[in-house]
């Protein structure tokens, strides 16, 4: 699934720049409203609220239904939430009506491949390659495919292949690496397996899926006490990835929760992806401008990673955004007693004694 | 229009066209005869709301010779609802058919079978080796133990032997754990339901955006239990001591008793939903130790848990270790464990085959056996989903769902032909528990299938050709049922090895005989049963379409077809 949603970065569906629109002006007429809902959904999928992507899709769609571009969004949201066999529908839609991009949407592969309809899942991985004969992302596809289906003496190679040119530290390249070794395990070879599982470690090492095979590749080469620490890293990163991965289906339903968010860097935190619990912290400031709570949630992540003058800046910032909000204030006197800064905590106490007419504890 | 549907109409579309038509090569065809010999009782679990989870797993059944005529009866679970259970009126109850002649007679009353609880797994075996099966009914709610006096009675002793354990029991398995010569004992339990105040409906609990009921995860699981034979008609609850109870516990459906490390003792693996399963490995003493995890059998191929429900178990791939697959909830493939020997196993769900076709199905009970009567082993599973709503918009998947059939290509690798076996396989239900077993004695496998709610199925087997081998178990040093016996089978160049056991699958217990598939071969060279005691019995020479008696320390002889008592 992280493979899934690091490739629909490349998608496009987030990144992409709104369709260009007349000046606002008192002269200028009011947007079309296929614009109108177009851009809703980019905004609102850049805001990961799914089901408002979906709906403005949805409406945009019966003014221009033969408008490849809202089949292609459409698959991609749809791919984005699961909902894969409606995400494959799509993607043929797109497709039919706009045949040359196929070179560019290994997608519909993927979104077969993840309803186990592994036939078409190669037969549109090979059409993506048969017109783009370098895309990565549908070889890595199709090395898996072929995998599922048994075919490891025509996967092995498309993994290589993989592996060669995927960059150093992709995902892409942690996966192609992590099957290899799935392929060498399966074959007996766990000398072979651990190879390739261990640099599958080194490129993505928070998988629980790679301790998993890992530490049966130490078992199977007789590496009993090796084969128990991977099994015990397998615990933890299990345990906090299937809480990562709940909290994002709720995150899908009910965008916005930022106690959620919270969750997630925690857990992210706890397995040690220290720079992924930054970015998910990052997105929650970025998504709530009227609230200081995730900027404090991000104080706290800085400084707990030994980052105090980043985090001062975020509370000098908090303090200019949110000046009427006393927990913000608390956490600076905090923060500034902690580092022996008495001016600045006196006048955090000071502000907050002005807001609240207490003192800050 | 849902993405499973053109799938579905055209597995229809095949199957009636199959019908009307000449027979194809292929798999065995089956017709549901279940209305015809006089099998009736609808299952009954809650409501069709399916607003908790006491309502979604339905109940089993086990095939026994109960009355020893020499055919297969059947006894039949059945659950309740939780109105009924809060206010203390009876569940639907067990019902025990009597075979006569292929035709069936409820005799539940005059039988001494009735009960009037929440019954969910059956598992059958002479537990106390008097010469005749008695029936052990996992409930929800204390569970029964029902003795037979070998005059065609029962009577419920799970109080007095000491196994009326109140927790809800799921399936259940007899196996000799100890080797002493009598067979222990093991339930499946599944979790903690607290009928005054159940967790219910109320929009907490979600799948793919609807709100649905709630479970197993946040309700406490309760874990397995194991009664060690006493051998005086009493068990004892020695789960601790045999080293049976797992760190953390799961929530136990599926239990098998299988030669997991072929050094001839008995292992025990455990599906358990949304948890690891537990394949706990027998040091040779009756004593085990879980070890699931590194043997490659606790979690998906991806490292994960999945939502283990059934377990089908045998020799796939013919290199005469025991495979296992095990059912899974929809999204999830189901998993096939192939055996690689020293105790390792590979998820080759994908590989196999079998992974693949079941992405978009929730399984229940399944089986790996030889339907076609080819020389190896198939698989069935029969599906269903738990939530009404997986017939929303966007779930992937259906509510009803079809049962599948796998034909294995003899290397283990499966290719699913549910389309070619008949429209009453294919149509659309909420199926749960599989039982196989020759109800009509004509060398192939029948299916008898429950059905979430609805009447139930008895899937008649008529395979395209292929000779038969049946071979029929009396122990006397080891366990009288013969289970853990190891039965090798030469013929055309091929070794075929079976094991005998008492129940498997889903809550439910098979054909206590083993059977053999032959293919087109014109004699059986030999057929070798090795005793769990040791000892070793072989005949040589045998033909096909024969039915053998294997008496421990006497040998095989050939006996007529319904072949009873010793």
């Amino acid at each position: 699934m992280k493979l899934l949603l690091l490739a629909l970065g490349a998608l496009g569906f987030p990144q992409e720049s709104a369709p260009s629109r007349p000046a606002s002006g008192p002269e200028s007429r009011p947007a079309p409203p296929l614009e109108t809902l177009l851009r809703r959904a980019l905004e609102t999928y850049a805001a990961e609220d799914f089901p408002a992507a979906e709906s403005a899709l949805k409406e945009a769609l019966p003014l221009a239904p033969e408008n490849p571009e809202i089949h292609r969004r459409l698959a991609t949201l749809y791919l984005r939430v699961r909902r894969f066999g409606d995400s494959a529908r799509c993607f043929e839609r797109y497709l039919a009506l706009e045949p040359s991009a196929v070179g560019g949407c290994p997608w519909i592969g993927n979104a077969y491949h993840e309803i186990g309809d592994f036939e078409k899942a190669e037969a549109w991985y090979r059409r993506v390659l048969g017109a783009a004969p370098g895309n990565l992302e549908a070889k890595r596809g199709l090395a898996l495919t072929l995998h599922k289906k048994g075919d490891d003496a025509r996967a092995e190679p498309l993994f290589r292949e993989v592996a060669a040119s995927a960059k150093f530290g992709s995902v892409a390249l942690a996966a192609a690496r992590r099957y290899l070794g799935e392929i060498l395990l399966a074959r007996g070879d766990g000398r072979g397996a651990i190879l390739e599982l261990q640099q599958a470690k080194a490129e993505d090492p928070f998988s629980a899926e790679v301790a998993y095979a890992l530490a049966r590749a130490f078992a199977a080469a007789g590496e009993s006490a090796r084969a128990e620490e991977e099994r015990a890293r397998h615990r933890l990163l299990n345990e906090h990835s299937q809480e990562i991965e709940a909290l994002r289906a709720h995150l899908r339903a009910r965008p916005g929760d930022l106690e959620a968010m919270a969750k997630i860097a925690g857990h992210l935190s706890a397995i040690g992806d220290h720079a992924g619990a930054e970015r998910t912290l990052r997105r929650a400031v970025a998504l709530s401008p009227n609230d200081p709570s995730p900027r404090l949630g991000l104080v706290d992540f800085l400084e707990a990673r030994a980052r105090p003058e980043e985090a001062r800046r975020a509370l000098e910032e908090a303090a200019l955004l949110f000046p009427e909000a006393p927990s913000v204030f608390e956490r600076a006197f905090r923060f500034h007693r902690a580092r022996g800064d008495f001016q600045a905590m006196y006048e955090a106490a000071e502000a907050f004694h002005r807001l609240t007419g207490k003192a800050p504890r | 229009m849902d993405p499973r549907a053109p799938r579905l109409l055209a597995y229809l579309a095949l199957a009636l066209l199959q019908g009307q038509g000449s027979a194809p090569p292929g798999p065995s065809t089956f017709r549901d005869v279940a209305r015809d010999v006089g099998l009736l009782v609808p299952n009954v679990c809650g409501s069709t709301k399916k607003d908790y989870i006491i309502e979604v797993n339905g109940s089993g059944a086990g095939w026994l010779d109960y009355d020893g005529d020499g055919d297969l009866d059947l006894w039949v679970a059945n659950g309740s609802t939780l109105e009924a259970l809060r206010g203390g009126s009876p569940g639907a109850g067990n019902t025990l058919y009597r075979n006569d002649r292929g035709r069936f007679t409820d005799v539940t009353v005059e039988a001494g079978a009735a009960s009037s609880d929440f019954g969910c797994g059956v598992a059958a075996a002479d537990f106390d080796g008097d010469g005749d099966p008695d029936v052990f009914v996992a409930e929800l709610g204390p569970d029964r133990l029902f003795r037979n006096d070998g005059c065609g009675r029962f009577a419920e002793c799970g109080h007095a032997a000491g196994v009326d354990d109140p927790r809800w029991g799921t399936s259940a398995v007899f196996f000799d754990a100890d080797l002493d010569g009598d067979l222990d004992l093991y339930v499946a339990n599944y979790l903690d339901f607290d009928l005054a105040h159940p967790k219910g409906p109320g929009g907490t609990c979600q799948w793919k955006g609807h709100p649905v009921m709630c479970g197993p995860q946040g309700l406490p699981p309760c874990a397995g239990a194991f009664f060690r034979n006493e051998g005086d008609g009493r068990f004892v609850e020695a789960s601790a001591q045999a080293g049976l109870r797992a760190p953390a516990s799961g929530y136990g459906l599926g239990v098998v008793a299988f030669d997991a490390e072929g050094d001839g003792d008995p292992d025990l693996y455990v599906a358990n939903d949304s948890t690891p399963n537990f394949l706990f490995l027998n040091r040779g003493d009756g004593r085990f130790a879980e070890g699931g995890f590194l043997a490659g059998v606790a979690l998906s191929s991806q490292g994960r848990e999945q939502a283990g429900m059934g377990i089908g178990v045998g020799d796939a791939d013919g290199n005469g270790l025991e495979d296992l697959l095990v059912t899974n909830f929809s999204g999830e493939p189901n998993a096939f464990y192939r055996n690689l020997g020293g105790g390792l196993f590979s998820d080759d769900a994908f590989p196999s085959g079998l992974g693949g076709p079941s992405v978009p199905l929730l399984g229940w009970g399944t089986a790996l056996l030889d339907l076609d009567l080819d020389g190896d082993l198939d698989a069935i599973t029969a599906n269903g989903h738990v939530y009404p709503q997986a017939e929303l918009p966007g779930s992937d998947s259906t509510y009803a769902q079809p049962l599948q059939v796998f034909e294995n290509d003899g290397r283990g690798r499966f290719r699913e032909v549910g389309a070619a076996c008949g429209p009453d396989v294919v149509a659309p239900a909420l199926r749960r528990a599989v039982a196989f077993g020759d109800y009509d004695e004509d060398g192939d496998l029948d299916l008898f299938v429950s059905v979430l709610g609805g009447a139930p199925q008895l899937l008649q087997s008529d395979p395209r050709g292929g000779a038969f081998l049946v071979v029929r178990l009396r122990g006397r040093r080891s366990n009288r049922d013969g289970t853990g016996a190891k039965v090798t089978v030469e013929a055309a160049g091929r070794k075929q090895v079976r094991f005998a056991r008492g129940g498997y699958s889903f809550q439910s217990s098979n054909d206590p005989r083993v059977h053999f598939g032959l293919g087109g071969a014109s004699r059986v060279d030999s057929v070798e049963i090795l005793w769990p005691s040791g000892t070793v019995g072989r005949i040589e020479g045998v033909a096909p379409g024969s039915r053998l008696l294997g008496v421990e320390g006497e040998g095989l002889r050939v006996e007529a077809r319904g072949g009873k008592g010793e």
